[in-house]
């Protein structure tokens, strides 16, 4: 099975006066075609860098320090920017964290979709605003949405709008940033069952980005789980929940409250590290249940231990 | 599709304003030394004048602005005679009525300003918009320093200086008046060079003295905007640089522009008309000046008042535009 | 913190933003200048006191005027004026200001909304037409008056960025606990709320000053100032009556004009220091 993007080695780091912090430190992940692939992890360990990464999207003071990211044969990271202008949202979209904002306040909605589409194709305006209005219909919404400027949407709304964009023109890979953070319950339900929509109907590959494991849960087909800027495990969703290796996604699963069984949740104590000077060995020791000695010198590598399934961490030779 | 309350709330303080402005000039004019009848009477004899019933004359006058009665009185003759366009009798030009003075004089004012202000404006955000996207160059933050220097000299200041570059030193361009001595107004071309000869400095002097401002606000604002989510997004959709540059990014800026020309048209006003007065340019500016040397207070006083108007009248044009950019204040009420 | 220990913290936090130490210096320059002449007993030149329409020479550096008068002496006491008008309207302006600002602030409600039209209102008139009409109303312009008439027309500046921060303020923890401890409005306003503006009265006062001067000039340079002063803004009006400026006679009008420069460029970088300081944010623009 080929594979649609393969992330090699990524290193997105960001510049602040007193050095380079390491959000995303040495990365390695590969997506398959229309599936949909969970990225974890607390606030902080550089999930919404790793995205943004993936498509060149950082601003200064962030920046990609090395690493490849090849999608269908190019590498990203070093295309021109013309022919990286091409592939965006034709090709590979973005749905970004905060869709609240994301709307531009004084395009109606359907002008904003309509113009992804004539940026890309040749088609006419008229033709684009049509396509916008179907669109919409796809992601849930009524037809007379497209007329409407975004203060006049609902969050769930506007989130869909921005769905609506990012599938415009049939895309092999969306990258959704906490598409259901800020949302409320029902209306991230609607969300995440849109996401799963379009990967049937269309095919299309769908990384997501989030903290809730919940919203993992329900959609997605593989997980990594992210810690302090790197990939501590990555496998199929269910194996994850029901069989975590890495002692941080264990803790992660055991947190997760359930309907049926009563048992106490444990937390962990303690915080991430600092990324500005990352400590030596392995960046979980600190608050790690079941460390050994050598882990605060000897940096896990992520190792395949069976076909499917990484872990990096030094209990499974890592 | 209006937003009826924004436009009924901006009428309202604009009539307010009227009044407020209108008392204010009201009671500023009871502390002038002397009475107007006094002022024409001196006048007529200075001049030694035999003005057809000049006595009537005087009467009328002292009706018309209710001169015999209380304060109250006369403050209510004064409003209803300026409610109808009468702003009393010039005492420098006795008897010409003061709007005939005015009118005289306005419209090289109206088209001196107009064409200033639209094209700093226009300009000015222009150039704004584009250092402050391309922020990086280094030409930008040499365009950037000297429009700051720009923004704190002087209207007069630069008057000055203008003239004496290009009157004096490279003498190119008349330094002051519309038109030549001696010119006859006519319809050809030769006429309206000679016009536009004239008005190059002062029109010039007014466009630079505004032009700054405009820079530095719009290249503030398009670096902010740059860190916007809807930018971010509307790279991530693939749009070409340019695109985002103006239908997303200038397009957003503008706003807070608009607002600032109509907050900015009081100063703008008094720049260009004192300008005007610098250049001996035969609008209103220029026109203060001669009431002044002549101790014309009814003109003055009249000008004031026309002046003020015009300048909350325009501020009350752009506000009720606005909402047309604007689809928050345009759609707010309905939900 | 003593006041002593206070005031020496102060200046070390000035001293070290560069935008700030470089214009309080060339204001400084041009005080200085200012006050030269009575210090190095140089009397105000008479009429006539020396021959008149020179040009610049070693015993004239700055030319003469048409009244016979050492025209870099006059410059001088000029700067005097201009600055004593300037200061003395940015001061009275300042305190209308800081009054207004901290009433609508902290009172809020209907008395807020009031004050901020009234505000909002003389930041949209034209000020010079009513400037020349206040002036043409008064028999003479004497110096207090002329800074009063300045003093109203900029405080709104300062007004607005007082009340801003007097809102903000009014949320505050230690208003709270004055409040409850039964200060009245006026004590507590002068009490608690006014040392924490200090920064922004500062800023306040330059904004002030800085508009002043500018409506000075703009008054004197069509020849309405205090009678028997000379001021810089009445030298540009002398050299516009005397023609000086087409007669490419530039000693009347570019030294006035430099000066001018000189102190509306040291006024800002004050204010943009202030900015700084109070503002981390803006240190790298």
């Amino acid at each position: 099975m080929m594979t649609l993007m393969d992330v090699r080695g990524l290193k997105a780091y960001y510049r602040t006066l007193r050095g380079s912090v390491r959000a995303v430190d040495d990365v390695h992940l590969a997506i398959k075609p229309g599936e949909v692939f969970g990225i974890a992890g607390e606030s902080g360990c550089g999930k919404s860098t790793l995205a943004k990464g993936m498509l060149r999207l950082l601003k200064p003071p962030s920046y990609i320090a090395g690493g490849s990211v090849v999608f269908d044969g190019t590498d990203i990271v070093s295309l021109g920017d013309e022919a990286l202008r091409r592939l965006r949202g034709s090709a590979l979209s973005y749905i970004p964290q905060s869709s609240m904002n994301a709307l531009n306040p004084v395009m109606r909605v359907r002008d904003q979709i309509a113009d992804a589409i004539t940026a890309h194709s040749g088609a006419s305006a008229d033709k684009a605003r049509q396509r916008a209005e179907d669109l919409l219909t796809v992601v849930g919404l009524p037809r007379r949405v497209s007329r409407m400027y975004p203060h006049e949407l609902s969050g769930g709304m506007k989130q869909r709008v921005v769905i609506a964009i990012a599938i415009a023109l049939g895309p092999r890979l969306v990258v959704a940033d906490e598409p259901t953070t800020a949302l409320d319950v029902v209306t991230q339900r609607g969300i995440v069952q849109a996401l799963g929509d379009i990967r049937d109907q269309f095919g299309t590959a769908i990384v997501l980005i989030s903290h809730d494991l919940a919203v993992h849960a329900e959609i997605v087909d593989r997980l990594l789980v992210m810690y302090a800027g790197k990939v501590a495990e990555v496998g199929s969703v269910y194996d994850l929940f029901e069989n975590p290796l890495h002692p941080y996604s264990q803790v992660l699963a055991a947190a997760i409250p359930s309907i049926e069984a009563r048992r106490e949740i444990k937390g962990l104590a303690g915080q991430p590290p600092n990324l500005l000077n990352p400590p030596v060995g392995c960046r979980f020791a600190p608050r790690c249940p079941k460390v050994m000695p050598e882990c605060k010198n000897e940096e896990p590598q992520l190792r395949e231990v069976e076909p499917g399934r990484q872990v990096a961490c030094l209990l499974y030779g890592g | 599709m209006l937003p009826v309350r924004y436009v009924m709330k901006r009428i309202a303080t604009y009539l307010i304003t009227l009044v407020a402005a209108f008392t204010v000039v009201f009671l500023i004019s009871h502390l002038a030394p002397g009475d107007p009848i006094g002022a024409i009477l001196t006048q007529m004899s200075l001049r030694g004048q035999q003005i057809p019933d000049g006595e009537k004359l005087v009467e009328a006058y002292r009706k018309m602005f209710g001169l015999e009665g209380n304060l109250f009185q006369q403050y209510v003759a004064y409003l209803s005679q300026v409610l109808r366009g009468n702003f009393g009798l010039s005492l420098a030009f006795f008897p010409t009525p003061v709007t005939q003075l005015i009118t005289r004089a306005l419209p090289w004012t109206i088209g001196l300003l107009t064409v200033t202000v639209i094209v700093s404006w226009i300009l000015g955000n222009l150039i704004g918009a584009l250092i402050g996207w391309f922020s990086e160059s280094k030409i930008n933050a040499i365009i950037a320093a000297i429009s700051l220097v720009l923004s704190r000299i002087p209207y007069y200041v630069l008057a000055i200086v203008l003239i004496l570059v290009f009157a004096v030193y490279i003498p190119i361009l008349p330094s002051s008046g519309a038109m030549s001595m001696g010119a006859i107004p006519e319809f050809s071309l030769s006429f309206i060079l000679n016009l536009l000869r004239h008005a190059a400095l002062p029109a010039l002097s007014i466009i630079l003295a505004s032009l700054g401002g405009w820079v530095i606000g719009m290249r503030s604002l398009m670096i902010n905007i740059q860190g916007e989510d809807y930018i971010l997004f509307a790279e991530a959709k693939g749009l070409k640089r340019s695109t985002i540059m103006m239908r997303y990014a200038a397009r957003n800026a503008l706003l807070p522009q608009v607002t600032g020309l109509a907050l900015s048209l009081g100063y703008i006003v008094s720049g260009a008309l004192l300008t005007e007065a610098v250049f001996a340019y035969p609008g209103l500016g220029n026109l203060y000046i001669t009431a002044l040397g002549l101790n014309d207070y009814n003109l003055i006083q009249g000008m004031t008042l026309l002046i003020i108007f015009t300048v909350l009248t325009a501020n009350l044009i752009i506000d009720l535009l606005y909402p047309l950019l604007d689809p928050r204040i345009r759609y707010g009420e309905e939900k | 913190m003593r006041r002593s220990e206070r005031l020496l913290a102060t200046i070390r936090v000035l001293g070290s933003n560069r935008k700030f130490v470089i214009g309080f210096v060339l204001l400084l320059i041009v005080v200085i200048a200012g006050l030269l002449p009575p210090v190095l007993g140089i009397h105000f030149p008479e009429f006539g006191s020396a021959p008149s329409f020179r040009k610049p020479s070693a015993q004239f550096p700055l030319g003469t005027d048409g009244l016979g008068r050492d025209l870099l002496v006059v410059l001088l006491y000029s700067i005097q004026t201009s600055l004593y008008i300037g200061f003395l309207a940015g001061g009275f302006g300042t305190v209308l200001g800081l009054t207004v600002g901290l009433i609508s602030g902290y009172r809020g409600g209907a008395v807020d909304d009031v004050l901020r039209s009234l505000i909002d209102i003389f930041l949209v008139i034209p000020l010079w037409p009513i400037l020349i009409l206040i002036s043409a109303s008064v028999k003479s312009l004497t110096i207090p008056l002329m800074a009063g008439l300045l003093a109203a027309f900029s405080w709104q500046g300062s007004a607005r960025t007082i009340r801003a921060q007097a809102l903000s303020l009014k949320e505050r923890e230690f208003v709270s606990i004055a409040q409850l401890s039964g200060l009245r409005t006026l004590e507590i306003v002068f009490a608690e709320i006014l040392p924490n503006m200090i920064p922004f009265v500062a800023a306040g006062f330059v904004m002030s000053v800085t508009g002043a001067i500018l409506a000075e000039v703009s008054l004197e340079v069509i020849g309405l100032a205090p009678p028997k002063a000379t001021s810089v803004g009445l030298m540009l009006y002398w050299a516009q009556q005397y023609s000086a400026t087409v007669k490419g006679w530039w000693w009347w009008a570019i030294p006035p004009i430099l000066v001018l420069i000189l102190i509306f460029t040291s006024l800002y970088l004050i204010m943009t220091g202030f900015d700084e300081i109070s503002n981390p944010r803006l240190r790298k623009l």
